[in-house]
This record gives structure tokens, C-alpha cells and sequence, in this order.
């Protein structure tokens, strides 16, 4: 095609008046490399078209004619965003609940033996304190016989 | 009457061009998702009145078209318009903004989203999906004279933008 029919086809495409078959010509001679520098914006776009109709990634629908009733529902994902954060609060709220339900339990079914665990704690913290008793009263003897020497001297 | 079988061959397999369609003005994929799945269903459940329905392919595309028209005047779905000069490529740019800006594909994309609704869905079912323009008229609800017109104005504002920046 001459430069000067590439010119008039590309105006009759702007005016919207080249047919189906027209524009399909136009999009291939676009596509050479010879193409006017004002019109190499019309290569890219005519790409462009032709990547979003090929690349375009269509999500999975629902078939409502394959579907078990016939009469599903569109569930939008404004619903779903609300659902889910019910969802969540309920979760909060048990789990928080439960939480404290836990911690009363230890006492509230039976203190008798939370209070015999709970001397038997302290017994066993009262024993592990004592252990340095001796020590202490061995090293307080020897300060007292270091006192005893000075003493002498200092006389 | 088999409608299952009608719906399989002649309304499910329209839901890439649908989706399209639907994305074309609303312009978010969540959205037009909505809608196409919608439709299938309103389709679906309409199927008694399928025999009144002259052509079946234009009504399923007016369907899609007035409910996706409908979600962009909601207001919870509406696009704010990008302000003069912000995240787009500036007209005269270096080496490293073209590197940046320099997505062809996101700039067209910009530039079509910046026409009004009917430029782009004009636009959409002629230069992407190929649809004459009769059944363009019919699809749309405009006359075939509108088609031409919008389609014109739409491919002249397109030119505007585009050399300006490719």
C-alpha cells in the first residue's frame, strides 16, 4: 500500500467510517515497518488492543445453568470483606473468653488443692532460702575472730 | 426448549468479551467481575423470556452494560479523576524517566481510561472485539449515528494524548 492510500485509510478509520474489513487492512500494513512517524502512536495502540484482548486474565465464573438449583446468587466481594470481619470478631470473642474461663477454673472448681499446691510452693521456696543460712553463720564466725585480732593489735 | 444447553453455547462462552466490556467501564477488575457474574446469573434466570429477546448477544450486552453504568454511579465505586500532571509522564523525558514512564502499555491504558464512559465502550467493542457497528448500536442502546460520533471523538482524543507522549 502507498504511503498516500495509508494515509487516506488511517483518516477514513478517525472519521469511523472504514468497515470491519477495512480496519483489519490497516491493522496489518500498521504493523510494517515503514509506517509515518505521526501514525506510529496508531502501531502501539492497535498492540495494544490486540494484548488486552489475548492477555486479559478472565476470572473463574460460576456457570448458574451448570449449578445444582439453577437460581445461585452473586455474592459481592463488599459481602465477603463483611463476613469475614464478623468471622473475625467471633473468633476474638471466644478466644477471649475462653482465655479467662481457663484462668478461673484453676481455683474455682477446687481451692483445697490449689491451697495444698500452693503451701507446697512456698515450702519448697522457704527450704531453698534456708540453705544459705549455714554458710552465712560459718563466715560471720570468722569476721568475729577477725574482730578478736584487731582488737589485740590496736591494744 | 434445551436452555441449559442454549446457555452453554451461546451465552457462557461471551464472558471473556463481557468481562472486557465490563472492565472497559468500570474500569476495576473486582468490579467487573461483579457484574459478569451477575449478568450470567440475571441471563440465566430471565431464560423463560429468551424467545422475546430478538438478539440475544445485544441484550446481554445492554444487561452488562446498564448494571456496570449502574456500579460506577454508586458511590462507593467512583474513580477519582487523576488530577493535571500526577503519575503521568511528563512530555519531555530523560533517559532514566523513560526507563520509568516509558510503559507503553500503561500509558495507552491511562489515555483510554481518560475518555468518557461512552468513547471507551464504543471503542472497546469496535477496536478490541470487532463488532460492526450495527450491533454496536444495538448493544448500546445509541443510535448508529451516536456510534460513529462517539467513536470519531474517542479515536481523535485518543490521537491528542498519545502523540503527544509516544
Amino acid at each position: 500500500m502507498s504511503r498516500t492510500d495509508l494515509i487516506t485509510l488511517i483518516d477514513k478509520y478517525l472519521n469511523a467510517e472504514t468497515s470491519l474489513e477495512e480496519e483489519y487492512t490497516l491493522k496489518r500494513e500498521m504493523m510494517r515497518s515503514d509506517v509515518p512517524e505521526e501514525y506510529h502512536y496508531l502501531k502501539e495502540v492497535f498492540s495494544y488492543f490486540d494484548a488486552e484482548k489475548q492477555h486479559t486474565e478472565i476470572p473463574d465464573f460460576d456457570n448458574p445453568a451448570n449449578s445444582a438449583s439453577g437460581q445461585a446468587r452473586v455474592i459481592s466481594f463488599s459481602w465477603i470483606y463483611a463476613a469475614a470481619s464478623v468471622v473475625i470478631l467471633i473468633g476474638l470473642f471466644v478466644f477471649i473468653n475462653k482465655n479467662t474461663n481457663t484462668f478461673d477454673e484453676d481455683t474455682f472448681q477446687s481451692p483445697d488443692i490449689a491451697a495444698e499446691n500452693a503451701a507446697q510452693a512456698l515450702e519448697y521456696f522457704s527450704y531453698q532460702m534456708k540453705k544459705g543460712t549455714d554458710p552465712t553463720l560459718k563466715n560471720v564466725k570468722e569476721l568475729d575472730n577477725l574482730n578478736k585480732y584487731i582488737a589485740i593489735f590496736n591494744q | 426448549m434445551n436452555y441449559n444447553q442454549i446457555f452453554n453455547e451461546e451465552v457462557f462462552p461471551l464472558r471473556d468479551k463481557l468481562y472486557r466490556f465490563s472492565q472497559s467501564i468500570v474500569r476495576k477488575n473486582d468490579i467487573a467481575e461483579d457484574v459478569v457474574q451477575e449478568v450470567l446469573i440475571k441471563v440465566w434466570d430471565k431464560r423463560e423470556d429468551w424467545k422475546d429477546w430478538n438478539n440475544m448477544n445485544a441484550m446481554i450486552f445492554t444487561i452488562t452494560k446498564n448494571l456496570s453504568l449502574d456500579k460506577l454511579k454508586s458511590k462507593n465505586n467512583q474513580l477519582r479523576p487523576i488530577p493535571e500532571g500526577y503519575d503521568t509522564p511528563s512530555e519531555t523525558r530523560g533517559p532514566a524517566q523513560k526507563a520509568i514512564a516509558g510503559d507503553i502499555h500503561q500509558i495507552i491504558k491511562q489515555s483510554i481510561e481518560k475518555l468518557n464512559d461512552i468513547q471507551r465502550m464504543v471503542i472497546q467493542l469496535r477496536d478490541m472485539e470487532g463488532y460492526t457497528y450495527k450491533e454496536i448500536s444495538k448493544m448500546t442502546d445509541l443510535t448508529m449515528a451516536q456510534v460513529k460520533v462517539n467513536l470519531h471523538r474517542g479515536r481523535l482524543e485518543l490521537r491528542e494524548l498519545l502523540q503527544k507522549q509516544l
